[in-house]
């Protein structure tokens, strides 16, 4: 009840008044002119697409904020910002990330699993340095090799850190690093409980098998919404994004680009992945 | 009695808003568009799982966190089978279920876009479909569809996409008409009722759906491999000797009378769990490393002419005989 309360009084504070609420949304590295508009001073069609859409679906007075400076002199009111990880790391000690564009090849950010044979005395991946890692080489690439690669680079190892060696699939990946051919694996999170949960009784290759990591790779782009915001407007503000592509594309293509299929959700941590620990 | 508690608890807090919101005197009145005072309940479906007995505690979670993200009273209403779940959205008794996509164009049939798909599960290669697959006793001679000509096979339910619509649909394709080439045809009720009746040797052959992975890669989940994690049957006993998809994923489908604001709050709530609340995307049954996303009407275009198509040839065959 509590927290329904809570909830409420930030829906309120935030939409609920006896005319429409303001919504401020900033955008940095725009190339929009700099300064706060509100929806019917904008021009761009694909703009005013959006900010209709927002003020439609939340009842509200929508303002565009446009460049760090516009942002940063709205004293907080800018509820939600969008753009880059790194023009956004700024903003990151009040507001945490909860959107980001699936890439142009459809793929989500999926949680990656980094493993170690359990009998391997050594502890975390920083000792796996210069040591023999394994991936399938199996289509598609981008899963299957990029993005396990780019979870290791969140975490500070380049491909030249280690040793790679590509196997035939899934199971020949388990199998490397089981028989101590190789020292770690990596592996998207399906293939590897493809494999570890396989009900076939002789399958018990990832009893002998540690996780060291399992994480989703870092967001590089995406909206970030102030931390006091309510759940309920988080997760509106998903339900609404989430859709855009079908229910408004011009909107969608203004706010995300040509390249992007659609937006997901993002985790808090999205943005800090590896950069904390 | 209920709304008027409800009405009065809201305009209580109203008040108590008016104190959190601090000063600003434009900001003294609760929006009477809040879309709380239109809405009582959340009526929500569920298919239960006969292979899987811990769904109700499943449902209990996704119960929980609704209640949380909405601040009302949501009530699961668990069907035993396919047109339970179709009825009660149709008729309005619930406003919320997951059900297959033939669920979904049979629903669609009765009442147009009044009820509309909102959320399906997209897998780690960002594909939102499975398979119907064709299983065999491991000790059979049955190879292909063509070894299977004049023996038994289990369809699973008239509503069922994996387990009837889709699979009728495929073999056509590949020139084989399922009401001649089979020498008996039955529709067992169920997956795991399917995948029984073939251990009990009463059918030769039955069509189950598999899902989390590709003919070529191997599969995650589905009846059979459910029943053998429960030890109910052994894997190895068992082959795969036809699949057809992929076959687009089960849709949540919301009714369009619900509020906007509670239907964009529904749909980010459950496109959020994967990210946000791992464990209870874990709970329900959800493959590990997918997730939810946005969904359409033309999504499902494939299955709604399908089932057109369905609906004119039972009438054709009706009218000949």
């Amino acid at each position: 009840m509590h927290r329904f309360l809570t909830g409420l009084t930030f829906v309120c504070c935030f939409l609920g008044v006896s005319h429409a609420a303001d919504l401020r949304i900033g955008f940095v590295k725009s190339s929009h002119p700099e300064g706060c508009f509100q929806q019917n001073e904008l021009s761009d069609e694909g703009a005013v697409a959006y900010a209709e859409h927002l003020a439609e679906r939340f009842n509200s007075d929508l303002y565009m904020c446009f460049g760090e400076q516009a942002i940063a002199s709205s004293d907080g009111t800018v509820k939600l910002i969008w753009g880059a990880r790194e023009a956004l790391a700024g903003f990151l000690d009040q507001y945490r990330p909860f959107l980001t564009p699936r890439r142009p090849d459809g793929l989500g950010r999926v949680p990656i699993v980094v493993f170690k044979k359990t009998s391997d005395p050594r502890g975390s991946i920083e000792q796996f340095r210069g040591t023999r890692l394994v991936l399938s080489d199996r289509d598609p690439k981008a899963l299957n090799t990029d993005m396990p690669y780019d979870l290791l680079g969140d975490l500070g190892f380049g491909r030249e850190d280690f040793e790679t060696v590509w196997a035939d699939g899934t199971m020949a990946v388990v199998q490397s690093v089981a028989s101590g051919e190789t020292d770690i694996g990596a592996l998207e999170l399906t293939s590897w409980a493809r494999v570890c949960n396989a009900y076939i009784s002789d399958h018990d290759h990832c009893s002998q098998l540690d996780v060291l990591v399992k994480s989703r790779p870092r967001a590089e782009h995406g909206m970030i919404i102030r931390n006091d915001s309510a759940d309920e407007i988080r997760l509106r503000m998903v339900g609404v994004h989430a859709r855009m592509h079908f229910e408004n594309p011009q909107a969608f293509l203004w706010l995300v680009g040509p390249d992007a299929p659609e937006l997901e959700p993002a985790e808090a941590e999205a943005f800090s992945i590896g950069l904390t620990e | 009695m209920v709304r008027f508690l409800s009405l009065s608890f809201l305009a209580l807090v109203g008040a108590m808003v008016l104190v959190g919101c601090g000063s600003g005197a434009e900001e003294t009145v609760v929006d009477p568009n809040d879309w709380r005072s239109e809405v009582d309940v959340i009526r929500m479906g569920a298919k239960g799982s006969e292979d899987d007995p811990a769904t109700l505690r499943r449902w209990d979670a996704l119960e929980a966190l609704l209640i949380d993200v909405t601040g009302l009273p949501v009530k699961i209403y668990e069907a035993s089978d396919y047109n339970g779940i179709i009825q009660a959205m149709a008729s309005g008794q619930i406003e919320f279920s997951s059900m297959g996509a033939g669920s979904f164009a049979n629903l669609y049939s009765q009442v147009g876009d009044a009820a509309i798909p909102v959320v399906v599960s997209t897998d780690s290669r960002g594909l939102r479909g499975y398979y119907s697959s064709v299983v065999v006793r491991a000790d059979s001679e049955f190879q292909t569809l063509d070894d299977l000509k004049g023996k038994s096979l289990a369809f699973i339910d008239f509503n069922s996409t994996s387990g009837y619509i889709y699979p009728r649909f495929a073999m056509r394709a590949e020139g084989i008409d399922p009401d001649t080439h089979f020498g008996e045809l039955a529709v067992a009720g169920g997956h795991s009722q399917g995948m029984l009746a073939l251990a009990n040797g009463q059918f030769d052959a039955v069509v189950l759906g598999v899902s989390g992975g590709s003919p070529e890669l191997g599969f995650y989940t589905g009846a059979l491999r459910r029943m053998a994690k429960r030890e109910m049957v052994d894997l190895e006993d068992y082959r795969e000797i036809w699949f057809a998809g992929p076959i687009a994923n089960s849709p949540y489908v919301i009714r369009k009378d619900l509020p906007q604001a509670l239907r964009d709050l529904i749909a980010g709530a459950m496109i959020s769990l994967a990210f946000e609340e791992p464990e209870i995307f874990s709970d329900i049954g959800r493959i590990p490393g997918s997730t939810y996303s946005a969904v359409d009407l033309e999504f499902y275009r494939e299955i709604l002419d399908m089932q057109q198509l369905e609906i004119r040839q039972h009438r054709e065959r009706f009218v000949k005989r």
